[in-house]
């Protein structure tokens, strides 16, 4: 029971370690995609002044944000198959959805307080010159707000790769799946979840630092950070 | 222009409206075009028979990332024996958790389970069971240096550990009371990790997993026997599966007959 | 100065939590007229302009530009809102684009313009402004100053039948109220109908064809601006011009 121990073991199983990691990725890309499309979606209702639209967003929002990722995990996996054969995923993509549906909550949070910490003379100004409600949105209020959202946005993609964790209860072999596994079969637990911590790390934090170059990339000239 | 904004708002309460009727419409009818098939036919028309397990229940079913599905063992054999005479391919799927495999054979996920499952009055309420192909009882498994836990009856006011959803549990809830805690793992691996990070201080897990552990280099020992008189069976759903049942009842009678199950188990066994 | 009616405000009335900040407002006017709205902060001034392109929608009260309504929701008020823009105290330009693309949007999107006519016009535009040296600098880079006067280009750029001003010089430092109020000036000079709510007393006697002293939520005093400055009729409006144009730097005493 030594670290050499453990050493051996994580690199007789390098394979699969690299294998589960691009699980782990393709989880989180697709989940991310998701919840971004998903949070525009529901922060554009949101905010609209249509109220059954508001409403409707509102409560998807808070059933979501309120309940536990992994009961939603296990719904959308075993749940919905059983109310349909057409429902019936399979455990990727049953990961892959519940992922995207929570985030998509998040990110609509997140989105929503980056559109309304827009000045409000932004939209007062465009639409005083003519511009319709959407053209505004999309021309001035929602560029701006994607730089001003760009760090609460970095917390919950980081947030999100760390959550893919859960879906090795549904049979995914991503990470966490196998370092569990692994640690169950050899018992060095110290060195085989340590090297699954740190590939972990490594992705959090490539994450981060691409989202920081991003935010520095499209800073707003003359505003925000000095250069 | 002034509309327009308005008009696609409706248009998309409108889209939601409709989902959410079809949705329901679909839950209420049981799914679009319910699935009459058997279950044996479904399996023939996939090609591949799906298998449910739980790995960490040594010699049973194993972590292994370089084998075919990243499990083996005996039910692991169990289960390419059974496909091969089917004439499809292997599938397995490895849930962390023993306690889900009921859930996922009812919700359609797998085909059966082949997990070291006891065969029980309970169990065989939600599924349907091929005939026993081991017998087993349960072991108390306390670590080499416990001199003080000799028999259950040792057992009061210690913490135990049980692999979720087992006899091992059952067992422990139907018959001693006075432990102070009990607690659940979902593989019957995780119980000889607590017990070796002295997180608890015995376990009562299947007997041929404890023998499995049991060796000059390892810090348990088996303190006693209780003979519950196990057997272990394949879990089928309860619904439109008598073929697979069936099926899976002969080809497993041909096994034991011919000492291929023998083979299997001596190949994977220590005790 | 024509005598053809370009906007008029009948009986407008607006209330904010309960607290009525106008009246019943009636003003009427002329195209090619100027028109300054004076008086003390909290009457209402800018509550009214803003009413007047429904960015502050009335609770009562009707708006007609061009003889025509253009209250209620079958109005397509952003076509309407094209011909008669605003001018911010807060300059609010777009803060993600260049001056001259702050000034390209609009022209695009609004007047459908393809991007290269939209391109000349906005140059065209900032160069009357005297900052066409200044088309690829972003708000952020630019003075106070500089910044309100690519907003008025932004405004004429359009090709406005009227621009509003909401006190356009108020968040200005003094030295660079100058640069404003002469573009300001040109564009009066030049016949535009122009609504101006202002502090700028000065400007306001020199370019103004009317003064509008808004007390309170009403209009107490209106008129020609040598008459009401030099001789209000109205007490309330006494009062208030002798408050501020004693603060007024005037030239230094003998």
């Amino acid at each position: 029971m030594t670290m050499a121990d453990g050493w051996q073991i994580i690199q007789g199983n390098l394979d699969a370690f690299l294998a589960a990691a691009g699980v782990t990725v393709q989880v989180a890309v697709f989940g991310l995609a998701i919840g971004f499309a998903g949070g525009v979606l529901l922060a554009l209702s949101r905010i609209s002044s249509f109220k059954p639209l508001s409403w409707l967003a509102t409560i998807y929002i808070e059933i979501i944000r309120g309940t536990p990722l992994l009961i939603q995990i296990f719904f959308i996996y075993f749940g919905f198959g059983a109310i349909s054969p057409l429902l019936n995923f399979n455990a990727l993509t049953a990961g892959i959805l519940a992922l995207g549906l929570n985030s998509a909550a998040y990110q609509a949070e997140i989105i929503r307080g980056g559109i309304e910490s827009v000045p409000k003379g932004q939209m007062e100004a465009a639409r005083s010159i003519g511009m319709t409600r959407m053209q505004a949105m999309r021309h001035v209020i929602l560029p701006q707000s994607f730089r001003l959202m760009i760090p609460a946005m970095t917390n919950e993609m980081v947030t999100l790769i760390k959550d893919t964790s859960l879906v090795s209860t549904i049979t995914v072999v991503e990470l966490t799946f196998v370092g569990k596994q692994l640690t169950s079969r050899y018992l060095e637990a110290v060195p085989i979840l340590g090297f699954v911590a740190l590939i972990y790390l490594v992705m959090t934090f490539a994450t981060s630092r691409a989202m920081r170059y991003l935010e520095h990339k499209y800073r707003i000239p003359g505003y925000g950070e000095e250069e | 222009m002034a509309k327009s904004s308005k008009t696609i708002q409706i248009a998309a309460v409108a889209i939601i409206a409709v989902v959410a009727i079809a949705a329901i419409g679909i839950v209420l009818m049981g799914g679009l075009g319910a699935d009459d098939r058997s279950a044996l036919e479904k399996i023939k028309d996939r090609g591949k028979l799906i298998v449910g397990t739980s790995a960490g229940f040594p010699p049973f079913e194993m972590l292994n990332t370089s084998a075919a599905g990243g499990v083996e063992g005996i039910d692991m054999d169990v289960a390419k024996a059974i496909a091969d005479s089917l004439g499809v391919e292997l599938e397995i799927k490895n849930y962390d958790d023993f306690s889900v495999l009921i859930t996922a054979l009812q919700n359609g996920k797998i085909d059966m389970v082949i997990a070291g499952m006891t065969i029980t009055d309970d169990r065989n309420e939600s599924a349907a069971f091929s005939m026993p192909y081991y017998k087993a009882d349960q072991a108390l498994v306390v670590l080499k240096s416990n001199s003080e836990i000799t028999n259950t009856t040792g057992l009061v006011g210690k913490t135990v550990a049980v692999n979720t959803g087992t006899t091992g549990q059952y067992y422990i809830e139907d018959n001693l009371p006075n432990i102070k805690e009990m607690k659940p793992f979902g593989t019957a691996s995780d119980t000889f990790q607590a017990l070796g990070g002295n997180k608890v201080d015995a376990i009562i897990i299947d007997s041929p997993v404890a023998a499995n552990y049991i060796s000059d280099s390892n810090p348990y020992k088996i303190v006693e026997t209780i003979e519950t008189n196990e057997f272990y069976g394949i879990a089928m759903s309860k619904n439109n599966a008598e073929d697979l049942v069936a099926e899976v009842n002969k080809i497993v009678g041909d096994m034991i007959e011919s000492g291929e199950m023998d083979d299997i188990i001596s190949k994977w066994s220590r005790a | 100065m024509s005598q053809e009616e370009m906007i008029r405000a009948v009986n407008i009335h607006k209330s904010f939590k309960g607290h009525e900040v106008l009246k019943g407002i009636d003003l009427s006017i002329s195209k090619q007229e100027v028109v300054c709205i004076i008086g003390p902060s909290g009457s209402g001034k800018s509550t009214f302009l803003r009413c007047l392109n429904r960015i502050t929608e009335p609770d009562e009260g009707e708006v007609l530009f061009e003889g025509k309504s253009i209250m209620g929701p079958e109005v397509d008020i952003d076509e309407v809102r094209s011909h008669m823009v605003m001018v911010f105290q807060s300059y609010n330009l777009f803060l993600h684009l260049t001056a001259k693309k702050n000034i390209m949007l609009a022209l695009e999107q609004v007047r459908g313009m393809e991007k290269d006519e939209a391109d000349a016009r906005a140059l065209d535009a900032l160069r009357r402004v005297g900052l066409d040296g200044k088309a690829d600098a972003y708000p952020g880079q630019l003075s106070g100053g500089q910044q309100q006067r690519v907003a008025i280009a932004r405004a004429i750029a359009m090709e406005p039948k009227m621009v509003m001003f909401d006190e356009p010089t108020s968040a200005l430092d003094p030295e660079l109220t100058y640069e404003v109020l002469d573009v300001m000036k040109k564009l009066a000079y030049g016949g535009m109908t122009m609504v101006v709510v202002t502090h700028e007393m000065a400007f306001a006697r020199d370019v103004a064809d009317r003064v509008v002293f808004m007390d309170q939520g009403v209009i107490v005093e209106e008129g020609d601006p040598n008459i009401i400055f030099t001789n209000p009729q109205n007490e309330r409006t006494r009062q208030f011009l002798k408050r501020v144009l004693q603060d007024e730097p005037g030239p230094p005493p003998a």
